[in-house]
């Protein structure tokens, strides 16, 4: 278990590392630099930039800059941002906790209301309710996320007033970008539980249960349901993990302050610090949750116990 | 199997609870903080207490004020929270480290500056009340304006004045401020109340760049005190709103300062709104989240003149569209081409029809609103003329290569397919580029020999409102790119010899004349192609009162006021 463990951690060493550097000589390959976007037309004198790409350490050698941005994140500091002047590593916390926010507020409509689409489908397959349960996953996984957003913006928030149209808040203003940002996962979900309960319907247990006499409600949810979960805690996993990377269109739509539209802002001002530190947060999110998955198996499926015995 | 997935499930709903918990009273994660506000859902009327804490990390998860749906249309008859939706964050807090006019709109209602800019786009008194310059025109005299304070409570006097001066002037800061400051040598206090301020030459314009936002005066305690990283945070000033909190791209909380030595605000607090989305802005406004909304996009303005409460004000905004036609590149050396060219388009279509009315025809480089404009004859619609000038120089199947930044200027793409298309009609083909605004740049300051493009759709306003920070960057020789903004690469000694005038001359009516030859001699010269005047488009609720815009995009909220219903 802990050999998995350590044999993981080191594979990840390489990973991130190739991501420091492919970030770190893709920014510089692309035209444009942070200190000539910073003061577009409103220049007095070339004397300025200058003045100001050796004060931000842009002069130096690309090496020298490489390997001094190696060393400063290895020790969890990221630089300052060249826009804002503030620490890189202090604002990706902020956006990612942000981020994090809403993917798990999205994560909780998309588990609750896949589970239960799913679960309505298979227990009445192929009736009204089953189509009706299609009907919404597909609709859910065709609408385009800035549509739906401005749909939902328009009905509660101008048309009802019931909710705020954008921005952060209190839970008032988590509710409609997460419902937007669950859409597409509610659908998946809602298939895969489906096609995974009717597995387990057509068991004998469950025609045992029956006959026992017990409700349908409770045959459902005591036997049918958990039995028939495993499926959909993979696709789960597989789905926070694009709810995570897909807010960046959620929160452009409702102005939400999260770690994609942060990090599209720096590429577009070339601020250096900033995408490279988040780039690098990002995959180490990654390689993370690749490892909690991991460790997951490995304590569900006995089978990967005793190879790693051997 | 059912033992074992019936756990991990539970667990997996409790962990993504508890995260949700987390996540929706975020005050437990930092010992800093005060105690966790109680945020009733339905208290909405109740402008929210804004955090007391300034702006570190955590207090993101503070619940900002404003972010409550109704709280702008209830405001009360005196004070209220006044709600301003900015169409970007804003970058520093520290004036002297700034280089746009978001930033400059929201510092300028904490920070003040010697002089300030008046409605009508001349110069007026602020912190200094007086000013004069010796007879050699070198040494500038300011009286400043005694009993002035900082929100720190230090007074303002000459001393503090220096101190902000010779920060922007010290090379190793490496301050934006300082292109401002281009010109100055050095500042001395005479005494208490009396500033002087040497230029290396002549410099006509130094009052309007006396009123740029980022020449504003920070206490000289703060610059004394913190690091450069705290000054973007903590803005200490002189102005009539004071600092609350600043949230990234959320929120930034000003409060009334109540010793301030001007006309104190009306409104209490003032919350500026981040919101980069053009539909979303129209939307905060059309709910009534907010109170005014800036940089409406020309799609919105139609829906938003249907809305009950609110009015849509369309300003002159002195930002003129033109093109740089590359003159180190046959056959636009030429002034018949350039003229040809000028005669191609068709201004009227493109800003009455095509940008809907919300766009000027250009009269010349110099935007309306800026001192120094003149009202001038801009070339017309004559695609006949254009064909017999281009006969005239020998030209034919001529093909340019145009380059505009993607989403930079309000019209900008959309106008450049209307030029490729008019000059089409005369027999120019244009190949048309789309460049995102870094690689645009990259693209264009470049020495003449190494610019691969001939035209380049640019719009300008001069930051200081004053048209030497304009033409000077455009026209003079000295100016080519990559030093400066001359991207046509344009020289003329009579051009030099005008700019040299506006600069040297100092009183203020005799700049005027000098800048009208200016733009008369850029417009025979064809130097540039000048296409409209963008528009400044605001939202604004029928509460709001006392609200004067300024003629570049910015306004004092101290006059502004919250009436009852709206």
């Amino acid at each position: 278990m802990l050999r998995v463990i350590l044999s993981r951690l080191l594979q990840a060493i390489p990973v991130l590392f190739g991501v420091s550097l492919i970030v770190f000589l893709l920014l510089r390959l692309v035209p444009g630099d942070p200190v000539s976007t910073f003061y577009g037309f409103d220049v007095g004198r070339v004397e300025d930039l200058q003045a100001m790409r050796h004060q931000l350490g842009l002069d130096r050698p690309m090496l020298v800059q490489y390997v001094d941005f190696l060393a400063d994140a290895i020790q969890g500091d990221m630089g300052t941002s060249i826009k804002t002047r503030r620490p890189v590593a202090t604002e990706l916390v902020r956006y990612l906790t942000n981020t994090a926010q809403l993917a798990v507020a999205g994560m909780i409509f998309a588990v609750v209301g896949g589970i239960l689409l799913g679960l309505i489908a298979a227990a009445r397959r192929n009736s009204i309710w089953d189509n009706l349960s299609l009907a919404i996953s597909l609709a859910g996984i065709s609408l385009p996320i800035f549509w739906l957003g401005l749909m939902l913006v328009w009905i509660f928030a101008v048309q009802l007033s019931l909710l705020p149209s954008g921005g952060r808040g209190d839970w008032h203003n988590l509710i409609l970008p997460a419902i937007t940002l669950a859409a597409p996962s509610v659908a998946v979900i809602a298939r895969v539980t489906r096609a995974s309960l009717m597995e387990v319907i057509n068991q004998d247990f469950v025609r045992t249960a029956y006959s026992k006499g017990l409700s349908e409600a409770f045959v459902l949810l005591r036997h049918v349901l958990p039995n028939g979960l495993l499926p959909v805690i993979t696709v789960t996993g597989i789905q926070f993990g694009y709810l995570l990377a897909g807010t960046v269109l959620t929160e452009t739509v409702f102005a939400w302050p999260g770690l994609g539209r942060y990090l599209v802002d720096a590429i577009k001002f070339r601020d250096y610090p900033v995408v490279q530190g988040g780039v690098l947060v990002i995959a180490l999110i990654f390689v993370t949750i690749n490892l909690v998955v991991d460790v997951l198996y490995f304590l569900i499926d006995p089978r990967l116990h005793s190879e790693a015995a051997k | 199997m059912k033992s074992r997935t019936l756990p991990v499930f539970s667990l997996l709903v409790i962990v993504a609870l508890l995260l949700a918990a987390c996540g929706g009273t975020p005050t437990t994660t930092s010992p800093t903080q005060p105690a966790a506000q109680p945020t009733e859902p339905e208290s909405e009327s109740q402008p929210t207490e804004p955090p007391a804490q300034p702006t570190e990390a955590l207090a993101a998860s503070e619940v900002p004020a404003g972010t409550e749906a109704p709280a702008a249309t209830e405001a009360s008859a005196t004070g209220g929270n006044l709600i301003y939706v900015l169409p970007t964050d804003i970058a520093s807090l520290d004036p002297h480290a700034l280089i746009e006019t978001v930033s400059g709109m929201v510092d300028l209602q904490m920070f003040e500056t010697l002089l300030a800019l008046l409605p009508d786009g001349s110069v007026g008194p602020r912190l200094a009340t007086e000013w004069s310059v010796s007879d050699d025109n070198l040494r500038w005299t300011l009286k400043l304006r005694e009993g002035v304070v900082f929100h720190d409570g230090e007074a303002f006097d000459a001393n503090a004045a220096k101190a902000n001066f010779d920060r922007i002037l010290n090379p190793d800061n490496a301050l934006p401020a300082v292109r401002v400051l281009a010109g100055v040598t050095e500042v001395n206090v005479i005494d208490d109340f009396t500033l002087e301020i040497v230029t290396q030459a002549p410099f006509g314009p130094l009052p309007f760049h006396l009123a740029h936002y980022s020449l504003a005066m920070v206490s000289p305690r703060a610059l004394q005190e913190m690091t450069p990283e705290e000054l973007a945070q903590n803005p200490v000033g002189t102005g009539p709103f004071r600092f609350v909190s600043y949230t990234p791209n959320e929120s930034i909380v000003l409060e009334r300062f109540d010793d301030y030595w001007g006309e104190k605000a009306k409104v209490d607090m003032v919350t500026f709104r981040p919101i980069p989305e053009t539909a979303g802005r129209a939307l905060l406004i059309e709910t009534g989240e907010a109170h005014i909304a800036a940089k409406i996009a020309p799609q919105d303005v139609d829906t938003l003149r249907g809305v009950d409460g609110l009015h849509v004000d369309v300003n002159a905004f002195p930002r003129v569209i033109f093109v740089h036609m590359n003159e180190s590149h046959a056959p636009l050396d030429d002034v018949r081409v350039r003229q040809a060219l000028s005669w191609a388009v068709d201004r009227e279509a493109i800003a009455n029809d095509l940008l809907r009315g919300l766009a000027v025809p250009a009269t010349g480089p110099v935007g309306s609103g800026v001192f120094g404009y003149s009202k001038t004859e801009n070339y017309g619609y004559d695609p006949d003329r254009a064909r017999e000038l281009l006969a005239e120089a020998g030209v034919e199947g001529l093909t340019l290569k145009m380059l505009v930044p993607a989403g930079r200027y309000q019209g900008g793409e959309e106008a450049a397919q209307a030029v490729q298309a008019q000059l089409a009609n005369v027999g120019v083909t244009v190949d048309l580029e789309v460049l995102e605004f870094s690689t645009l740049l990259q693209a264009i300051r470049k020495p003449a020999a190494e610019s691969e493009w001939d035209l380049l759709v640019f719009g300008f306003i001069p930051a200081t409102n004053d048209a030497d920070w304009q033409v000077y960057s455009q026209f003079h020789c000295d100016s080519q790119a990559p030093v400066s903004n001359n991207f046509s690469y344009y020289c003329s000694e009579e051009m030099d010899a005008l700019l040299e005038q506006g600069r040297f001359t100092m009183d203020q009516d005799e700049r005027l004349k000098v800048y009208k030859q200016v733009i008369q001699l850029a417009l025979d010269d064809a130097i540039q192609l000048y296409l409209f005047e963008n528009t400044d488009i605001y939202a604004v609720r029928n509460n709001v009162q006392g609200l004067v815009y300024m003629p570049i995009d910015y306004q004092f909220l101290n006059t502004v006021s919250l009436s009852g219903g709206d």
